[in-house]
């Protein structure tokens, strides 16, 4: 059991606030949240890996209360010890867009660490969080080249800040690549819009290539489009490991652990923008409207103990 | 335990849309074991 000290708010929030009570009242106030950084209250008898008093971080599980209070029972399979030159904001920014990256990275398109010389890169949404934190794993792990994604002078910057070797507005995406003399792409992760980009995804990806999506979508792919290259298409889902208790669900606290020791040593950051504070109604609310807008940058943070 | 939830599904620009409320405190199994053994005792 967690005493959380600080959240985040990602897609997923806002998508389950619009949907999961929209044709009846729940009888049972749900809550919401699955981003958080705090201390540890108390253990169940077969907790191993922490004990009372640690700081921890983790997202959590789809199907259970999330985080937005001030007490969480968490599956400690799922969780990790926090950075510990991390602020509870700064670390509570992290743990779903950062289990989502590297899931897509180096279990969906299986990227090798420190092995993806000469090959290239395209993150689509490179300002959002999973594409700011997905971009800083690429380029410190992999050695591939990143091209990402943005459109506004703001995100063009950020992704430039996060480590991208390039950027390309996303609104013309196969002339934005061809200018840059690239024909095509060995990977694409997609963290905007699937349908909207289908066509271009498909157009650039390289013969044999592979290309992760985590935005599903709302008409039919044409799959037939990737056929004639042999490439192969990726869900990612970072709820996938706790929703179905898979075997290896003990994973994400590894990989937990493992960004912890890199954002320790420097080789990655926190992706948090900015911080908001209070267990509050109006609080949430302005963050879900900031989010929902489409025009975050980073990671929006609530900070509920000072 | 304070908490913020939804019991429908509002959009943002509706004040209602999440509401605060208080909740038991959820407790690891080992907890509910000792607090038991203390309260038999």
């Amino acid at each position: 059991m967690v005493k959380i000290h600080a959240v985040s708010v990602n897609p997923v929030d806002y998508k389950v606030r619009k949907n999961a009570a929209k044709n009846n009242e729940l009888d049972e106030p749900k809550i919401l949240g699955w981003d958080a950084a705090g201390v540890v209250e108390a253990v169940g008898s077969e907790v191993s890996n922490f004990k009372v008093g640690d700081e921890v971080y983790y997202s959590g599980e789809y199907k259970r209360p999330g985080c937005n209070a001030e007490f969480q029972l968490i599956d400690s399979r799922i969780a990790g010890h926090k950075p510990s030159n991390f602020s509870f904001e700064e670390a509570a920014a992290m743990p779903l867009t950062a289990i989502t990256a590297w899931e897509a990275i180096f279990d969906r398109l299986r990227l090798q660490k420190n092995g993806e010389n000469n090959k290239k890169l395209l993150i689509i949404g490179g300002a959002g969080g999973v594409g700011s934190i997905g971009i800083q794993i690429a380029k410190k792990l992999t050695n591939i080249e990143v091209i990402a994604t943005a459109s506004r002078e703001e995100t063009s910057n950020w992704c430039k800040e996060m480590g991208a070797d390039l950027i390309v507005n996303h609104h013309d995406l196969e002339n934005e690549i061809k200018k840059a003399n690239i024909e095509n792409v060995d990977y694409i992760l997609n963290f905007f819009d699937t349908d909207m980009h289908w066509d271009a995804m498909a157009n650039l990806i390289k013969p044999q290539g592979h290309i992760c999506s985590i935005v599903e979508n709302k008409n039919p792919l044409d799959l037939n489009k990737l056929k004639n290259k042999s490439a192969a298409f990726h869900w990612e889902f970072m709820f996938t490991r706790s929703l179905f208790k898979t075997e290896d669900m003990i994973s994400q606290h590894k990989i937990l652990e493992e960004l912890r020791l890199l954002f320790e040593e420097g080789s990655l950051k926190t992706t948090i923008n900015k911080t908001f504070e209070g267990l509050d109604t109006q609080v949430f609310r302005e963050v879900h409207e900031l989010q929902e807008s489409g025009k975050s940058i980073g990671k929006n943070v609530i900070k509920f103990i000072s | 335990m304070k908490a913020i939830g939804i019991t429908k599904s509002l959009p943002v620009d509706d004040k209602n849309c999440f509401i605060s409320f208080e909740t038991e405190k959820p407790m690891p199994e080992a907890k509910i074991f000792w607090l038991k053994f203390m309260r038999f005792l």
